[in-house]
């Protein structure tokens, strides 16, 4: 099992997470005063900062661990780093951002909707931020939006009139290790009187085990501004054994409107330490608008179309990917319409008595076939990793839809004036079932001699023996495909044709036993020309075997592919996947032997087996095999340890293939942000929208402190639960003595869509004064099957029905949130709804 | 007359309980028919069936609309084929309004390739100011939610105009004048007035005999105990209506409706 595929090795290595001896510096483990020092000598930073963080440190120390939140103990405050310096400079360009750093973001597709929809972006990777940019238009007029530290740096002023006031470090212990060890986050400050009309967007990244982060992110509005702050969609999420404890200061001043939108997050941190506070003065609006989405893993393979399978970490909108139709339990094709990194994350491995293994997160749903009790119809549900069990049922592909086309051909043999070709050779104008035999066997058996000097290809060899059964046809091929001469050579086949050599390049074949590849378009193959190619590949790398318990050979035999290069079988894995073929696992041999006289080495082989029987004749005779869904046993679930995990979005439907196993995509959680209504005519509002999945709970909710006369603030939380999630509003208002004429409306709405799904309300109101109006009202509506009978009977699909209801639902918010934050929520809703029947 | 629908020996389970127990009916273009019945006689178990209900199990008969079999047909697709259900307690859909929720509906249907919808689409806006002038409905409902927080008689009131959108050819009226007042009523039967033609069928469903004043049916039918055990002209709802259930050996039975 420890062989078992690992694709997630190759991901980090890819895009740099886990980079930690990059670091150009990392303070030393455990939090002490020294720590604080280096931190602070490192940063350059003023006497006051330093003497303000040893301060920190010492309330830190000195307050007792809250007792709420059970769990806060298992924390080790001295196995953390507080403090990992990724880089040396940070960058005003994007081109300036180190390669492995940008590369992370590049994904995320950040400097793209920075030029197109934003007045300005931030992103942090690890304890500093790595790129800060502000549309010049901004900041001609004053605006100011830079890394935190960089704001200490040059606007010392602003810096400390503001710095802590809201959040003081001895407001509570984690506030005060923030102040301690802080490092990063977001500054703004918007002069009186301007509107900034396009949101301004933080992105974060956590990369290295045991680090923590302690952001510190203030925002300053001053009189009369308006601006519009939003937390990247890709913020870092918190393994139980990393320490996240940011502080959000926003004061937004007299007359000033802010508002606070966070579209997508991290699913709930055991630990909920981060401190988001505002405090809006007079006349001032504050808003927090706090919506969340979650996570599959990161290392996944995702079915492309046309181009083979890809990481998830790969896939892009407007790609196609393969998802199950509900409906009939057919994979199709669906457009993505995002995707994101949604933080990192402690994940297990699920493989299935087919040795079919993907990595995800506790929380992500798969495809199931369970029964209620022993007698019952077995139902199709979703269920998250946690529930299942070894022996559940689980969805996976037997085959994609054989929707494939011929490859076509364009290729010009790139010559060099003046040398006419000696051995001529056609070359096919499209791909055949002949041609892709062909290939697969030089995938196996074929290697290109190069020329020593200009290291152009010259040779083809196919180290196929004379008494070799491929020999025949391979010789038949040269003829009939490439019209083109060969010559043994030792045990080999040879064609001394470079047109030919450099063709089988072109077509990316290139590289060594270890290093060769399946190339990504022999996925946009017919069925029968993907066969051959394996078949080809099966002559030269495949042989049979008898099973391990004996019996006959095509019985209980098994096919075998020996290689010494495990990422080619497990692409190989996947195109038999993507045929309808069954492959088992790739198991692993190292021997240590000893060849003539040279020294003792080690030499490790890889093989993939099948079971012979129901896949040989596939292969030979190349028959289809129906594209649908079966259902697999789970083998086992192993804890892996903390990755970066994906999620991807499908545009109708809520599901999608990833390493031939069926999964649900997306899952939302939500936070509490809080309002200080400081003085009269202060306004606040909280808004909060909540889907809670299959097994999932989602806290919603938010906190209001009245600490001034004349004040409102409304509260509106929605939260939809379906395939048995449950959701929670919490919520806290809070009026001080004396604080007459408050308003204050906190409403709470849930959805029900089935039997299943439940929803709980925990407002707390701590009222000390008389002339105010508090109104709570808390609602729980259905969709019963009377309502959904009522739409359908008008004509609508029970589909657009669900759909129509939710968007009612949510139609209170929606219509409250920008335009484009409008049409995503919109979307979002319709994804979720989409493809959920009943 | 071209035959609208045709129930042929119709038997309804709901929840395991056999409710309709071999009802016979058949209503012809151009027709009016009322069904009366006491409480708990199955007059709304079959409204529901007919516009297919899941839950609603048809164990033996058939239900032929326009001479298609649609027994076994979801209820959009029997929208598709014309057929509406005016519901005795519609459903509150809050955040859609009345407006878009009929544009929505008309987008679907016309989806189908039905021209019928896509005509009726194209002259949404002409067509529901009409309509909402007939049945005196303040234009204000146009832009509130649909049936959130109506009262009972403005609900049934937007069934009507649902019903006159859509222009179904036959529409089954679920007590459709409970919790009208007098004056309601009237302009609601008048519009269902309106809405017949020589193509159109109306089944009245109801408790009393007012309605049928102002729908004037051609034929009245008498459902007790899952059976029609009585049928006639107008003369036998003014019958019932002057001698009560009583006068056809009917005890008024305390079962709710479904």
């Amino acid at each position: 099992m420890k062989q078992a595929l690992d694709i997630g090795k190759g991901y980090k290595e890819k895009y740099g997470f886990h980079e930690e001896e990059k670091s150009v510096f990392k303070s030393k483990k455990g939090l002490n005063h020294q720590v604080v020092d280096d931190i602070s000598d490192h940063k350059g930073e003023p006497d006051w900062m330093r003497a303000f963080r040893h301060k920190s440190l010492d309330i830190f120390l000195s307050k007792p661990m809250p007792t709420w939140g059970g769990k806060l103990d298992d924390i080790n405050f001295d196995e953390i780093f507080y403090y990992l310096k990724p880089s040396d400079h940070k960058g005003q360009t994007w081109e300036d951002v180190p390669p492995e750093i940008k590369r992370t973001f590049d994904k995320l597709g950040i400097p793209e909707s920075e030029q197109k929809f934003l007045a300005g972006a931030g992103a942090q990777y690890e304890s500093e931020s790595v790129y800060h940019n502000l549309k010049k238009e901004w900041e001609d007029k004053g605006v100011i939006f830079l890394d935190t530290d960089s704001a200490l740096k040059e606007h010392p002023e602003i810096f400390r009139k503001y710095f802590s006031t809201i959040v003081p470090p001895d407001d509570n212990k984690f506030a005060a290790l923030n102040s301690a060890v802080w490092s990063g986050g977001s500054f703004l400050y918007v002069p009186p009187g301007i509107h900034v009309d396009l949101p301004l967007q933080a992105y974060f990244r956590i990369n290295a085990k045991n680090v923590g982060q302690f952001e510190r992110t203030l925002l300053i509005v001053d009189k009369g501004a308006q601006a519009h702050y939003v937390e990247g969609c890709t913020a870092p999420s918190y393994s139980t054994d990393s320490l996240h404890s940011a502080v959000v200061e926003v004061i937004v001043m007299e007359g000033a409107r802010f508002r606070y939108t966070t579209i997508q997050n991290w699913s709930a941190n055991v630990y909920n330490l981060v401190t988001k506070r505002s405090k809006a003065y007079k006349d001032a609006t504050m808003e927090w608008v706090d919506a969340n989405l979650g996570c599959l893993t990161a290392d996944a393979q995702v079915f492309l179309n046309p181009k083979g399978p890809i990481s998830i970490a790969e896939v892009k909108k407007g790609d196609s990917v393969y998802a199950v139709d509900l409906n009939d339990l057919k994979p199709k094709k669906f457009k993505v319409n995002a995707v994101r990194c949604t933080g990192v994350k402690k994940t297990y491995r699920l493989t299935t008595q087919n040795f079919r293994t993907v990595k995800a997160t506790a929380n992500h749903p798969f495809l199931t076939l369970t029964k209620e009790s022993y007698s019952a119809y077995p139902k199709l549900a979703w269920q998250p990793l946690e529930k299942l069990k070894e022996g559940n049922l689980i969805a996976m592909l037997t085959a994609l839809p054989d929707e494939g086309k011929p490859y076509p051909i364009h290729y010009i043999y790139p010559q060099i004036a003046g040398r006419g070709l000696k051995h001529p050779v056609s070359i096919p104008k499209e791909t055949t079932e002949d041609f892709m035999w062909f290939l697969g066997l030089y995938l196996g058996d074929g290697c290109i001699e190069r020329d020593a000097k200009s290291k152009r290809a010259r040779r083809v060899y196919l180290a196929v023996p004379p008494n070799d059964r491929a020999r025949p046809q391979l010789i038949k091929i040269l003829k009939d495909v490439f019209n083109t001469e060969w010559k043994p050579k030792g045990i080999s086949v040879t064609i001394a044709s470079a047109v030919l050599a450099d063709f089988v390049l072109q077509l990316g074949f290139d590289g060594t036993a270890k290093s060769k590849r399946i190339p990504k378009w022999i996925y946009s193959l017919p069925l029968r020309q993907k066969l051959a190619f394996i078949e080809g590949y099966m002559e030269a790398d495949g042989h049979v075997r008898h099973g391990k318990k004996g019996g006959a050979i095509m019985e209980k035999g098994q096919l075998a592919f020996a290689s010494v290069n495990k990422k080619l079988l497990e692409e190989l894995k996947l195109l038999m996947i993507s045929c309808g073929l069954n492959p088992l696992k790739i198991s692993t041999y190292s021997k240590e032997r000893s060849l003539l006289n040279y020294p003792a080495k080690n030499y490790t082989t890889h093989y993939l087996t099948l079971n012979l029987r129901e896949n040989l004749a596939k292969i030979r005779k190349k028959e289809a095999s129906q594209s649908m869904i079966q259902f697999t046993r789970v083998r086992s679930i192993e804890a892996e340890g903390e990755e970066a995990v994906y999620d991807i979005e499908v545009d109708g439907a809520h599901n999608f293939i990833a390493n031939g196993l069926i999964v649900h995509n997306s899952k939302l959680t939500m936070k509490y942000p809080s309002i200080y209504l400081m003085e009269p005519g202060a306004k606040g509002d909280i808004l909060s929208v909540a889907f809670a999945g299959a097994a999932q709970h989602q806290d919603a909710g938010g906190k209001v402190v009245h600490c001034a006369p004349h004040t409102s603030s409304h509260v509106l939380s929605k939260s939809v639960s379906q395939h048995g999630g449950r959701s929670s509003y919490r919520g806290l208002v809070k009026v001080y003595p004396g604080c007459k004429d408050v308003k204050s409306t906190v409403r709470c709405d849930a959805l029900l869509m089935d039997k299943n799904s439940r929803s709980d309300t925990y407002p707390y109101m701590e009222i000390d004064e008389k002339e105010v109006t508090i109104g709570h009202e808390a609602t729980v509506s259905k969709i019963g099957d009377e309502q959904l009978f009522y739409l359908r009977s008008r004509g609508l699909s029970e589909e657009e029905a669900n759909s129509m209801i939710v968007s009612g639902f949510i139609e209170p918010i929606v219509k409250e949130l920008p335009m484009e934050y409008a049409v995503e929520m919109n979307r979002l809703i319709q994804l979720q709804m989409e493809g959920s029947v009943g | 007359m071209p035959s609208l629908l045709k129930l042929d020996n119709l038997h309804i389970k709901v929840e395991g309980n056999e409710i309709i127990k071999g009802l016979d009916l058949e209503i012809a273009e151009g027709e009016v028919h009322a069904i009366m019945g006491p409480n708990g006689s199955g007059k709304s178990t079959l409204a529901y069936t007919l516009m297919g209900r899941p839950g609603y199990e048809v164990t033996q008969g058939k239900i032929i609309f326009k001479g298609e079999d649609i027994t076994e047909m979801e209820p959009e697709k029997r929208a598709q084929k014309g057929l509406f259900l005016s519901f005795q307690y519609p459903v509150a859909v809050p955040g859609v309004t009345v407006a878009s929720f009929l544009m929505t509906v008309l987008q679907s249907l016309s989806k189908t390739g039905n021209g019928r919808f896509a005509e009726l689409r194209k002259n949404f806006r002409k067509n529901f100011k009409e309509n909402m002038t007939q049945l005196k409905v303040d234009p204000s409902f146009a832009t509130r939610y649909l049936n959130d927080g109506f009262s009972g008689g403005e609900k049934k009131r937007i069934e009507i105009l649902q019903m006159m959108t859509l222009q179904p050819q036959l529409a089954i009226l679920d007590e459709t004048d409970s919790g009208l007042d007098i004056d309601a009523l009237k302009i609601v039967s008048e519009g269902v007035s309106r809405y017949i033609n020589p193509e159109r069928g109306v089944l009245c469903i109801t408790h009393y005999q007012r309605i049928l004043n102002h729908l004037k049916p051609d034929f009245v039918h008498i459902l007790t105990q899952g059976k029609i055990i009585a049928s006639g002209g107008p003369e036998l709802a003014l019958q019932l209506e002057s001698e009560g259930y009583k006068a056809f050996g009917i005890v008024e039975e305390t079962r709710g409706t479904i």
